[in-house]
């Protein structure tokens, strides 16, 4: 079985830390990390992740922004916003960008696994 | 999922940020440039929001959620931040700092509702409206209906909702929706079913195919505008899960002890090879002996690694500072503004960990008793507002840091009478000081004109204690000030601890070790360049005579029966003086190890070196001596 190659972008090392451990799984295999929206698009241009998990509030360039950057030039990306509570109106704007889904925080093991789990199927299935 | 394990990086982190605000929240207050620094108060208050929540740290999440709201509003305003404002927030960050040390400690966390309360009526926060209870008719009266149920646990149902709406629209046009878009948008829901009529007719297959794509649905439902077809499908359970496999990253934290302990590995495997050294002879052409310049080469280098690690820019102390100049000049009424120069200049860790002491002591002094009331200074001419400059810049081997300002000035006159009135000195001894000389009076124990018990400054750090430890740092500290004009404190810093040069000398019959970077040079004590006057010896160089002191008569050894054949002339302060040695043993480099207590009582030794015979030998605090000789 080929392992999801997922990219981890969040400003806090403490979350992206959280977030590998999440990802600890035979299925997943963890490519890289970035701790912007800059970086993030950078990261996705050179390793071409099968999911990307993006925070929205970042320095230089928030998630959103990197959304709308990485789905302009490959639109099957595919991005989980992770957001804090009382960001909806930007998660949003995020899933209007194209984000494929969310998280919120403080999210659990298994509510991340779901919502990968889902997002990774629609890409399986014809559009 | 086992939260404790990221405790330790939780309040790392949390610390990082609040410290960043604190800084943040100075500057924002005299800044016209708001808005990149509203920005990043705001990610960093976001930052701790998400650790605390994620941990589950309720309380520290809603403090830093109000801290948001307020930040927030000014940020969408552009507004400037009054000081009531600013003083509220700080207090938060203040607040959210004593929180952080109750998750330290295992304390039970403050809630802080009177703060949070504050907060809220900044960020003039409303309740959410109610949402309208519509009555009466369906309005999907004659429409195909797809109804969504979330399921009761989905964290953000509106959020849950909005995707359901996204991924149904891409099917086809949507004609009507229960709760209304807006509504959705807005989070006025109630309860968790959604309906959605589609405005073109859609194949049940399909939408069941993009639904079955979107988690935290309980179950989809077909009906028709009245009549209900009941179609449930389940969530699936996700996989349990196994090991690992972490990608590397550009930097790892290390802790700061290990990085001490690797130091001293360092310094233990560099007196190793200087006994090895001994312990080969001194046969210049043996193999033996390049392999061991090599393997001191490589130790060097080593050591210079870890030095590189070590090392810490400036701002780790002085980003603190606004803060504190801050809240001294708010509670003492006097206004004085704070520049910082070199904050990224860098420094080894383990010199910085020894200066926050005095440069707070030396900053609190300055806004307490150096910079005049704002009256004082009118009536002197000065701008009423006082300068207070932190300025770091790196020469070739050392660093420099002057703390100045631009206040009163430190009297002499007054100094020598207080010198006198204490027993001190002898009213003689007092008039036959210099005015620099005069000046490091004050780093003498217990000395100062004003009393200095008050809570503001002083509590028992005084300048001696300033002075003790820049000495134990191996650095020195100069003062110079001029009455009515200001002061100003000049360090001058190694760039590390650790492995030092130093030239062994021997006074009385012992050997003592000089730093090298303190000598200046080192000359054969003969008549050539010593003159006799006043039945004693001075050494002419650089356009002054300087008397030759004897190192074992400073050191209160007894004093050898022939003059001394060596003249070390070394810097003490901002001194030269001339150090008569009866012999030059040689030149070594050595690991400088702390004295511990009690020897360290012992005024005149910076601490102890260990050679590779075994031998220990005291390693000598210049400035401590030769001020031993102003006070005698």
């Amino acid at each position: 079985m080929t392992k999801t190659r997922v990219l981890i972008v969040d400003d806090a090392i403490f979350m992206r830390n959280m977030i590998k451990d999440i990802f600890n799984d035979d299925q997943y295999e963890i490519v890289g990390e970035a701790a912007n929206g800059v970086e993030a698009v950078e990261k996705y241009k050179e390793l071409k992740p099968d999911l990307i998990t993006m925070d929205i509030v970042m320095p230089f360039k928030s998630g959103i922004e990197a959304t709308r950057e990485i789905l302009s030039f490959d639109k099957s990306a595919l991005i989980v916003m992770c957001s804090a509570l009382g960001q909806e109106s930007l998660v949003m704007e995020a899933i209007e960008a194209g984000a494929a889904d969310f998280v919120v925080k403080p999210f659990k093991p298994e509510d991340v696994q779901r919502v990968v789990q889902k997002a990774l199927s629609s890409r399986a299935q014809p559009k | 999922m086992d939260v404790n394990k990221y405790r330790a990086l939780f309040i790392e982190e949390s610390r990082e940020h609040v410290a960043e605000m604190s800084r943040l929240l100075v500057e924002l207050e005299s800044s016209n440039d708001r808005g990149p620094l509203i920005d990043e108060v705001f990610r960093h208050a976001h930052s701790i929001k998400s650790m605390a929540a994620s941990m589950g740290y309720d309380p520290i999440a809603t403090l830093a959620h109000r801290l948001e709201d307020v930040i927030g509003l000014h940020r969408k305003s552009g507004a400037a931040f009054a000081a009531p404002t600013v003083d509220a927030l700080l207090r938060s960050v203040d607040a959210l700092t004593q929180q952080v040390q109750c998750i330290a400690d295992g304390r039970q966390l403050d809630g802080y509702f009177e703060l949070v309360r504050t907060l809220g009526a900044l960020a003039q926060v409303e309740p959410p409206p109610p949402p309208p209870m519509p009555e009466g008719e369906d309005p999907f009266a004659g429409l195909a209906v797809v109804m969504v149920r979330l399921v009761a646990e989905c964290p953000a149902p509106p959020l849950r909702m909005f995707l359901v709406h996204r991924r149904l629209s891409e099917l086809g046009p949507i004609a009507k929706m229960a709760p209304s878009l807006d509504d959705v948008k807005a989070g006025r829901l109630k309860g968790r079913e959604l309906r959605v009529a589609f405005g073109s007719a859609q194949q049940e297959a399909d939408v069941r195919r993009v639904l079955a794509q979107v988690p935290d649905i309980e179950s989809v439902t077909f009906e028709e505008g009245g009549r209900r077809a009941v179609a449930v499908f389940d969530e699936a359970k996700p996989v349990a899960e196994t090991p690992e496999r972490l990608a590397s990253l550009a930097t790892v934290r290390v802790r700061t002890d290990l990085l001490d302990d690797i130091m001293d590995s360092i310094g233990e495997l560099f007196i190793v090879r200087e006994r090895l050294r001994m312990l080969l002879g001194l046969d210049a052409r043996s193999p033996v002996l390049s392999a061991m310049d090599d393997l001191g080469t490589r130790i060097h280098h080593l050591h210079d690694q870890v030095i590189a690690a070590r090392m810490m820019p400036m701002r780790t102390l002085t980003d603190r500072y606004p803060r504190l100049v801050r809240d001294l000049c708010r509670s003492l009424g006097k206004e004085v503004e704070l520049e910082i120069r070199g904050r990224d200049i860098e420094i080894d860790r383990a010199i910085l960990d020894n200066l926050d002491a005095p440069f707070i002591h030396l900053l609190r002094n300055a806004v307490d008793h150096g910079i005049e009331s704002t009256a004082e200074r009118h009536a002197c001419g000065k701008s009423p507002v006082g300068k207070v400059t932190i300025s770091a810049t790196r020469e070739r081997d050392h660093v420099l840091v002057m703390i100045e300002d631009d206040g009163a000035g430190i009297d002499p006159v007054q100094l020598r009478r207080t010198a006198v009135e204490r027993g001190v000195l002898t009213d003689a001894q007092a008039q036959a000081l210099n005015v620099r000389e005069t000046l490091y009076l004050i780093c003498l124990p217990g000395f100062s004109t004003k009393a200095e018990v008050s809570d503001i400054s002083g509590r028992g750090v005084g300048m001696d204690v300033v002075s003790a430890r820049i000495e134990s740092v191996g650095g020195s500290l100069g003062i110079e000030s001029e009455v009515g004009k200001g002061t100003r404190f000049i360090f001058r810093l190694p760039l590390t601890l650790a492995i030092i040069p130093v030239l062994l000398v021997r006074a009385a019959g012992r050997v003592l070790a000089l730093p090298v970077a303190k000598v200046v040079t080192l000359r054969e004590a003969n008549d050539e360049i010593l003159t006799q006057a006043d039945g004693g010896r001075f050494l002419s160089f650089r356009q002054g005579l300087h008397p030759v002191l004897s190192l074992a008569e400073l050191l209160g050894l007894p004093k050898p029966p022939a003059p001394e054949t060596f003249v070390a002339v070394v810097e003490a302060g901002l001194e030269l003086f001339a150090l008569g040695v009866d012999a030059v043993v040689g030149y070594h480099e050595v690991v400088l190890k702390p004295l511990g207590d009690p020897l360290e009582n012992l005024e005149c030794y910076a601490g102890v070196t260990i050679l590779g015979d075994g031998q220990p030998i005291l390693i000598l605090d210049l400035s401590k001596i030769v001020r031993l000789r102003t006070a005698a």
